[in-house]
């Protein structure tokens, strides 16, 4: 165990110094992720960093081999293996390198991906058997190449989907693989367990860099690579393991990003087909395409849309995968028996959580409902309802200073229209207007923003007691005014966050039960 | 040197040692008859 630490640290100070190198390498040759479109971030990031990642994997396991041929000749390093496995990932990393040059056609890349993927199948790295809980062995025969070029691309896609805020892919990247080498020892492969060291090892050295805020972005060359070599790095663990090994434990391990590939496939094709008004569904069903239409609406954006800094989301999405990870581990150690409850489990929190990120909602319903940016972000937005053009007066500098915008409607119907699918953090209404049911229905459905209200001098609020706040008469006045906004504001993230946090290790305690029911079962 | 260039740089290094890389991984795969000659 001593000496997989030891490469796992020689790992990660390989990706902790190459990082900045390959930074301004990108730097210098423009190889840039500008802001705008599906992207979150909000300055122009290199995105090279794979290419770090690639090379920290590649020289440890050089060093690897060179220790065990000078001092440990026992030390698992299968050389066939690792080249199978690097044939096929310098493949993908050059795919990867040509997208984050010069971009690549989305068909394009998915072909090449499969062309990668049916090398390294045709090199003998096969799903051959798989064990299905309830149905037992399988032997695959012809289907191997099938499955396993969908295994690799699949993955390998999963976690460029997942590459949208930072830190996220390589953190998961980075607990799949922690998970899956420990699964890998307890299994006792340990020339399998060997790649996911190395890889968890990299993944962490990157992290330092990759973490909010980014100093560098994965890119698709490096979410192509860490997708890619987990991938296969789990058809080895499976291949002389499939008996005891279900094929639940690595998809599990790698259960975030197939849960959110899954996720998008299935909503993306629903709403193309409960979009379609009368009879015209039979052919919208038909159009399976649009399961691959980009959107904004993975996890993460969801979890940035409740109002999560990039931070918490990350936090959150960590904590889901380690949990995913952890029952990948105890179905291993269990060796499948109590399948079926953790399964049973496992479904009931999924459906939970699907619903508490809002997948569920009808088609067409207001997709950014509630507020973003509670933090102490700059450009945040508030809007309010002027006629007189007095709100702008008194509001407008005071807002400036915060680097606020405030975006001012003549009318309540403007108001209306303003506030659909904009984010805003305060909504200013004269208390003359707040009864209108334009501002009622935008009350309703924006429970999270703060509702001020800006009386005219001398006029009362009125029937408005739980409006949040006066705007003041004057700028200095508005100007504390925003600032307890942005407390409460602030107060309102952080309670939601640990809220979040508190049910994900909720989640736990069942499954802690579980286990120790059963061990305790094991020594009765 | 513009950006251009240096992108075209970029590839054509990055191509050439990946290309390389994988010749010798491939090499290394048929020395251990992993493909022909098992």
């Amino acid at each position: 165990m001593t000496q997989y630490m030891l490469i796992a640290v020689l790992a990660a100070t390989f990706a902790w110094c190459l990082t900045p190198w390959v930074r301004r390498v990108a730097l210098a040759s423009g190889i840039l992720d500008y802001p705008g479109g599906r992207k979150v971030h909000l300055v122009s990031t290199p995105r090279f960093g794979g290419v770090a990642i690639y090379l920290a994997f590649l020289l440890t396991a050089l060093g690897v081999y060179w220790y065990r041929e000078l001092a440990a000749p026992s030390f698992p390093f299968d050389v066939v293996q690792f080249s199978g496995l690097m044939l096929g990932g310098t493949g993908i990393l050059l795919v990867g390198i040509y997208d984050d040059l010069f971009g690549l056609r989305a068909g394009v890349k998915l072909g090449l991906e499969v062309l990668v993927a049916l090398i390294v199948a045709g090199i003998g790295i096969r799903i051959e058997t798989i064990t299905i809980p309830g149905v037992g062995l399988v032997e695959l025969g012809f289907w191997a190449i099938p499955a396993t070029v969908l295994w690799i691309v699949g993955i390998a896609n999963a976690f460029n989907l997942i590459d949208g805020i930072d830190g996220l892919s390589a953190g998961t990247a980075l607990i799949a693989s922690t998970i899956s080498f420990l699964i890998a020892i307890y299994l006792g492969r340990t020339e399998v367990a060997l790649y996911f060291v190395v890889l968890a090892g990299s993944t962490l050295g990157f992290l330092r860099y990759n973490y909010n805020p980014a100093q560098v972005f994965l890119g698709d060359s490096g979410s192509l690579f860490l997708g890619y070599t987990l991938a296969v790095a789990s058809v080895l663990g499976l291949q002389k393991s499939s008996t005891i090994v279900s094929i639940l434990v690595p998809v599990l391990a790698l259960g975030l990003p197939i849960a959110d590939v899954a996720l998008a496939v299935i909503r993306r094709y629903v709403r193309a087909v409960l979009g379609q008004k009368g009879r015209d569904w039979v052919r919208a069903s038909l159009r399976f395409w649009v399961a691959f239409e980009p959107d904004k609406e993975h996890i993460h954006h969801r979890l940035l849309g409740i109002g999560f800094s990039h931070r918490q989301a990350v936090h959150c999405l960590y904590l889901a995968g380690l949990f995913l990870g952890v029952l990948a581990y105890l179905m291993t150690a269990l060796q499948n028996r109590g399948i079926a409850v953790i399964l049973i489990y496992l479904g009931i929190v999924t459906a939970l959580g699907v619903r508490k990120l809002g997948f569920l909602r009808p088609v067409g319903a207001d997709l950014g409902r509630r507020t973003m940016s509670w933090k102490r972000l700059p450009n945040a937005t508030m809007l309010a309802l002027d006629p007189a053009g007095d709100v702008a007066r008194r509001l407008g500098e005071a807002a400036a200073d915060r680097g606020w915008s405030l975006v001012c409607a003549k009318d309540p119907r403007e108001l209306a229209e303003l506030a659909g699918g904009r984010n805003f953090v305060a909504c200013v209404v004269p208390p003359r207007y707040s009864e209108t049911p334009e501002v009622g229905a935008l009350r309703s459905s924006r429970p999270y923003a703060l509702w001020l209200a800006a009386p005219a001098e001398g006029e009362a609020i009125g029937s408005n007691g739980d409006w949040f706040d006066v705007v003041g008469t004057d700028a200095n006045a508005s100007r504390a005014m925003l600032g307890r906004v942005e407390e409460v504001a602030a107060l309102r993230n952080r309670l939601r966050y640990f809220k979040g946090l508190f049910w994900l290790t909720l989640i736990w305690i069942p499954i802690i039960v579980f286990f120790l029911i059963s061990a305790s079962f094991e020594r009765g | 040197m513009g950006i251009r260039a240096r992108k075209q740089l970029t590839f054509y290094v990055s191509f050439t040692v990946g290309g390389l890389l994988m010749l010798f991984f491939l090499f290394l795969l048929v020395l251990n008859g992993a493909i022909w000659g098992r």
